[in-house]
């Protein structure tokens, strides 16, 4: 019966009949104004269809009763079983729905029967047993020149050469059934009776589907079947029917594997790598070059992915790519390590490496670019040999002794500086008035800087020792060069390290530094023992400085020279 | 007023609804067919229909045919030291109709319902259309090419028809449908085509056929272009001799040099056979989209010049399992039909019952993501809105969801075709639209609205925000404003024209031409003399002499070459 809305729409009566439904429409589009109300048109063509669907339905019923052998589900809404498979909207719907002839003889053709002379005799699908197949595919045309049985012959022998039993079987053809085969196929295809449209599509369809059940004992005829029915023209189409599809596909893969399968394919060498085949090819085979096969096989064959070894892909898959987050704090990671390292943060030379010779060659010359490079442009090999001659054999003695072990030049010129900084650091105690007296306010003006740039912390480090910052020290290189190189030459001898660093300060000079830090008596005390907390040592340290800079000579040197 | 055009690729045609009845409207030379050929002559006056077809074998540089194949690209043509466009040609073609519709009704016509192949894409419509306004029309409707020749059969006798099948074989293109006619109601079930299927191709398969019987050096020293205007020309003979003989001439002449083959049926079915097999696609798509069987079919009516080869009868016949129709005049049914929807629109009392519903022959839709299986997305999947043969105007909706978390716009890319990968399809345009930040699945609604002038709307609306887009697709890439529109119609308003009583003349004086150049020898001198005394006449400018030298030369070339077709 016709549902309630199609007849409110249309204004018919729930039992009328197709004639009147149509009347119905006519007169109701008439009065409707298509172009401004184009949800009402779309209505009443609803209403109509499902009213024709149900008329057509009613009438069916009353002139056939249903045969049990049928399939019952039919997905088109029209309810009529039409020969040409139905149309799914999506290639992932059910395959077409499937009537079967249950060997019964055939009815009588009314007008509105389903099942008119010449039903197709559509293969089941694969998931139900086939009970009484019949191998026959009934063409009948009246008006071209009827040989049903011409037809049905060669139908049947492909039928009984695919599906031995009627059954789907594991083994391929023999090379006679092949033989038939492609004789029976040429026969068939070229049947008069194939070139009527209807007995085309019937042939199509049930090839499609005998192909789908007989499985890759039927690959022989794919080729034949898609040029002559031009299935590959609508390769990728949304509404290819899913038998035809499926075939197409099997075709494709086959062609594909055929191809690649062939040394000299640019992708033979990834298909054997990937496929678990061992050999020298897996060296040759670049990752780009493999991926690009998995993405051609995931595209377009999706079935030949199974052929691929599941390990060897999912070494060559990506992960799903990350956020961009992700990226950008690992590039902030890496940035952060690269100013690291470059930066002089922790113990790198305060000096830069002076640039030496490859090879030793004679002391002077070996020794002189070290010496520059620690003690500015005045300290040279030369000057060194008439100022301070017995520190000048004493280089000497080590270069040889790194000669002779094989060491690296430019290590022996870093010890060399390093040699030269300690001992004018060692002279100074025993160095005149000015040359202390430079070095100190060199010192005083460094941690000054050092104060006011990195704060009291890092200039209490400085004060212990530390190495500080190049950013910071860089401005006083040069006159840290002049002072050492002015020390090294006015100093006698080797000096050596004394004592253990302490001195005392007298009590005035304690009291006046004091007064300047801003520090109680036994604040300065204990910063100087280094008891207090490091801005307070800082503080004191440079209160000293300067009081004992400002000092007439006399009274300032022994300071000086001790601190 | 308003007429109805068939523009055609090889011939075009206009007509009227004009007391009661459809009426075909002659052109200058009072032939009712004007073949679609632009040129221009040597002083550059511009040549519109049978006088620019003649030249074409002669002056191939100067010469267009067959401009429909360009219409909705970029491509020019250069005739002369001019360019033009596909539009631009058409749009010459169609003010030619105008005016000659113009001089026939004896009153102004200012719009018109111009056919297209029902296959034809929205940039192809869109084109069409800017022709008919840069000829100077209203372009009322485009009309679906076998919907008109079903309107015209239809309309012979207005009674119930059970479906029937309309198999448009054009000069270019090949168009099916599957038209029901009841109470008045026009309805098209159905329709399928192939844009590159015509009577043009079946010349191609004649010269295939004719190569082999041709010396190999016949055109050595032709560039392309002539090259291809002889053979086309030889060819178009060839076939249409063909029609009423088992075996015909294929002759073509170069440097003075005339070479002649024979071809026969059997050679011609075998060069076409893979014409014919395409045939058969856009048939069973069709009937597979209407849901009817080919035994339902109570008629099967061919349209277009080129059913009346053998071949595609034959063709027609095996594939339906009956003779098909021939109630309708293949050259002018749609024509008439457009003359119909002229009518129609004009709301003619005579047509008050009759209804006219059409389908949508593409499927529309956008661009989506789908899951690959592997955890990943796999994209430029196609999902269609509204499907293939969808009556119209429809209107459809559909629900997309974000992919990703935080996702800040869907873009919607519009496409119009078949394939499952929108590589495959026509892309119309696009349209972006914020989305509420939130996790992956914030819904968004799309909906196509396609209107029966082939216009499609797109409005997107994000339910959560409230927020609407909207997207009329008037144009893909560039649409032309109003006032480029105008420039590019004075442009071709400047060109030279020949007064309307001068068309005939030089038609004919066209014709001589071209067979001056056909024939060598003796035959070769004698037209030359008729064409130095046909100028001497036309100097005169007496009329009656003009036109007894005329027929005289008419059926002087007549009796050379055979009667002059269209």
């Amino acid at each position: 019966m016709i549902p309630p809305f199609a007849c409110h729409r249309l204004g018919i009566p729930a039992d009328a009949d197709a004639p009147a439904i149509r009347r119905a429409y006519a007169q109701t589009l008439r009065a409707l104004d298509v172009e401004a109300d184009p949800e009402g048109f779309a209505e009443l063509r609803e209403a109509r269809d499902t009213a024709l669907a149900a008329a057509r339905t009613a009438a069916r019923a009353t002139t056939l009763a249903p045969d049990p052998a049928d399939l019952a589900p039919a997905p088109d809404p029209t309810g009529e079983g039409t020969d040409l498979p139905p149309l799914p909207a999506t290639g992932l719907s059910e395959p077409p729905a499937c009537s079967r002839e249950g060997g019964s003889p055939e009815p009588q053709a009314t007008p509105l029967d389903p099942h008119p002379d010449g039903i197709t005799t559509t293969v089941t699908p694969t998931n139900e047993p086939p009970q009484t197949p019949d191998p026959r595919l009934h063409l009948d045309t009246p008006d071209l020149a009827p040989d049903p049985d011409d037809v049905d012959l060669h139908a049947g022998a492909i039928w009984r050469l695919l599906l031995p039993q009627g059954e789907p079987v594991a083994r391929p053809l023999a090379p006679d059934e092949l033989v038939a085969l492609h004789a029976h196929l040429d026969a068939l295809l070229t049947h008069p009776q194939l070139e009527a449209l209807d007995g085309r599509t019937r042939a199509e369809g049930w090839l499609a589907d005998l192909i789908d059940l007989a499985g890759p004992r039927a690959d022989p005829m794919l080729l034949r079947a898609v040029t002559f029915f031009g299935w590959d023209r609508d390769r990728g189409a949304l509404h290819q029917p899913p038998a035809i599809a499926a075939a197409l596909a099997r075709h494709d893969d086959k062609q594909f594997l055929s191809m690649v399968t062939r040394p000299g394919h640019r992708f033979h060498r990834a298909w054997l790598e990937l496929t678990g085949h061992r050999g020298w090819g897996n060296l040759l085979v670049g990752r780009r070059r493999a991926r690009d096969l998995v993405a051609t096989i995931r595209r377009d064959h999706p079935a030949l992915e199974a052929h691929l070894d599941g390990y060897k892909v999912g070494k060559l898959d990506t992960p799903p790519s990350g956020s961009w987050r992700t990226a950008v704090f690992a590039i902030w990671i890496v940035i952060a390590i690269a100013r690291f390292a470059l930066s002089d943060n922790g113990a790198t030379p305060a000096t830069p490496r002076p640039i030496v010779a490859a090879t030793f060659t004679t002391p002077d010359a070996d020794l002189d670019p070290a010496l520059r490079a620690v003690g500015g442009p005045a300290l040279t090999a030369a000057a060194l040999a008439r100022a301070n001659p017995a520190y000048l054999r004493h280089l000497r003695g080590s270069w040889a002794e790194a000669k002779r072990t094989g060491r690296d030049p430019t290590d022996f010129a870093m010890e060399v500086m390093q040699d030269v900084g300690d001992r004018a650091g060692y002279a100074r105690r025993t160095a005149d008035y000015d040359t202390v007296t430079i070095g100190r306010r060199l010192q005083l003006d460094q941690a000054r800087a050092i104060r006011d740039r990195l704060g009291t912390l890092a200039c209490a480090d400085y004060l212990n020792g530390e190495a500080q910052p190049d950013s910071v020290m860089r401005p006083f290189r040069d006159r840290q060069r002049d002072a050492i190189g002015r020390t090294i030459l006015g100093m006698n001898g080797v000096p050596e390290a004394q004592g253990d660093g302490s001195f005392r300060i007298p009590g005035d000079i304690a009291d006046s530094a004091a007064a300047r830090a801003g520090l109680s008596r036994k604040a300065f005390g204990a910063a100087m023992t280094g008891k207090g907390p490091e801005p307070t040592r800082c503080t004191a340290w440079i209160a000293l400085l300067e009081t004992a800079l400002a000092l007439p000579p006399d009274k300032g040197a022994p300071i000086l020279r001790a601190m | 007023m308003i007429i109805g055009i068939d523009l055609g690729t090889t011939n075009s045609a206009a007509a009227v609804w004009r007391d009661g009845e459809a009426v075909l409207i002659p052109n200058a030379l009072g032939d009712l067919l004007t073949p679609s050929a632009v040129g221009l002559s040597d002083d550059d006056t511009l040549l519109v229909g049978l006088a620019a077809r003649e030249r074409h074998a002669t002056h191939p540089h100067r010469t267009a045919t067959a401009f429909k194949r360009y219409m909705g690209t970029r491509s020019e043509v250069t005739l002369g030291t001019r360019r033009f466009a596909a539009e631009d040609l058409s749009a010459l073609v169609l003010s030619s109709l105008k005016a000659d519709a113009e001089a026939f009704l004896g009153q102004a016509v200012t719009g018109a319902v111009i056919t297209v192949p029902a296959y034809f894409n929205d940039r192809q419509r869109k084109a069409t259309r800017r022709a008919g306004e840069l000829a100077g029309l209203t372009v009322e409707r485009l009309l679906n090419e076998p919907t008109a020749a079903a309107l015209s059969y239809g309309l012979a006798d207005r009674g119930e028809k059970e479906p029937f099948l309309v198999f448009d074989l054009g000069g270019g293109t090949f168009d099916v449908s599957v038209v029901e006619m009841f109470s008045g109601i026009v309805e098209v079930r159905s329709s399928a085509g192939d844009n590159r299927l015509g009577g043009e191709d079946f010349n191609g398969a004649i010269v295939e056929a004719a190569m082999p019987g041709l010396p190999a050096d016949a055109l050595a020293g032709a560039d392309p272009e002539q090259r291809r205007a002889l053979l086309r020309e030889a060819a178009e003979r060839c076939r249409r001799a063909l029609t009423d003989a088992d075996e015909a001439v294929f002759a073509v002449t170069w440097n003075d040099q005339r070479h002649e083959t024979t071809v026969t049926t059997a050679a011609f079915e075998a060069a076409a056979k893979p014409l014919l097999d395409r045939l058969r696609d856009p048939v069973l798509r069709s009937l597979r989209d209407s849901d009817i069987r080919v035994e339902e079919l109570s008629e099967v009516v061919l349209v277009g010049g080129a059913t009346r080869m053998p071949l595609v009868r034959r063709t027609a016949t095996r594939m339906f399992g009956r003779f098909p129709g021939t109630a309708v005049h293949p050259d002018h049914a749609v024509a008439l039909g457009a003359a119909i929807q002229a009518g129609l629109k004009g709301r003619d009392v005579a047509l008050e019952e009759i209804r006219l519903t059409d389908v949508c022959p593409f499927t529309l839709g956008v661009d989506q993501s789908v899951p690959d299986g592997r955890g990943g997305w796999r994209g430029g999947i196609f999902s269609p809105i509204i499907e293939r043969n969808t009556p119209i105007p429809a209107s459809r909706v559909a629900t997309y969801v974000t992919l990703q978390d935080n996702q800040k716009a869907i873009e919607f890319n519009i496409y119009q075709g078949e394939a499952r990968d929108v590589s495959g399809n026509v892309r119309l345009g696009s349209l972006t639209v914020p989305v509420p930040r939130g996790p992956a699945g914030q819904a968004v609604e799309c909906r196509f609205s396609y209107d029966t002038s082939g216009l499609l709307e797109v409005d997107v609306h994000v339910p959560a925000t409230g927020l609407s887009r909207n997207l009329v697709i008037v144009d893909d890439v560039d649409a032309p404003d109003p006032r480029t529109l105008a420039r590019q119609r004075e442009a071709l308003a400047k060109l030279k024209r020949h007064p309307r009583e001068d068309a005939a003349n030089a038609a004919l004086l066209a014709r001589a031409t071209r067979c001056f150049e056909a024939f060598t020898g003796d035959r070769r001198e004698a037209v030359g003399h008729w064409i130095g005394q046909y100028e001497a006449v036309l100097d005169s400018q007496d009329p009656k002499t003009i036109a007894a030298a005329s027929t005289n030369l008419t059926e002087a070339l007549d009796q050379l070459e055979g009667e002059r077709y269209l």
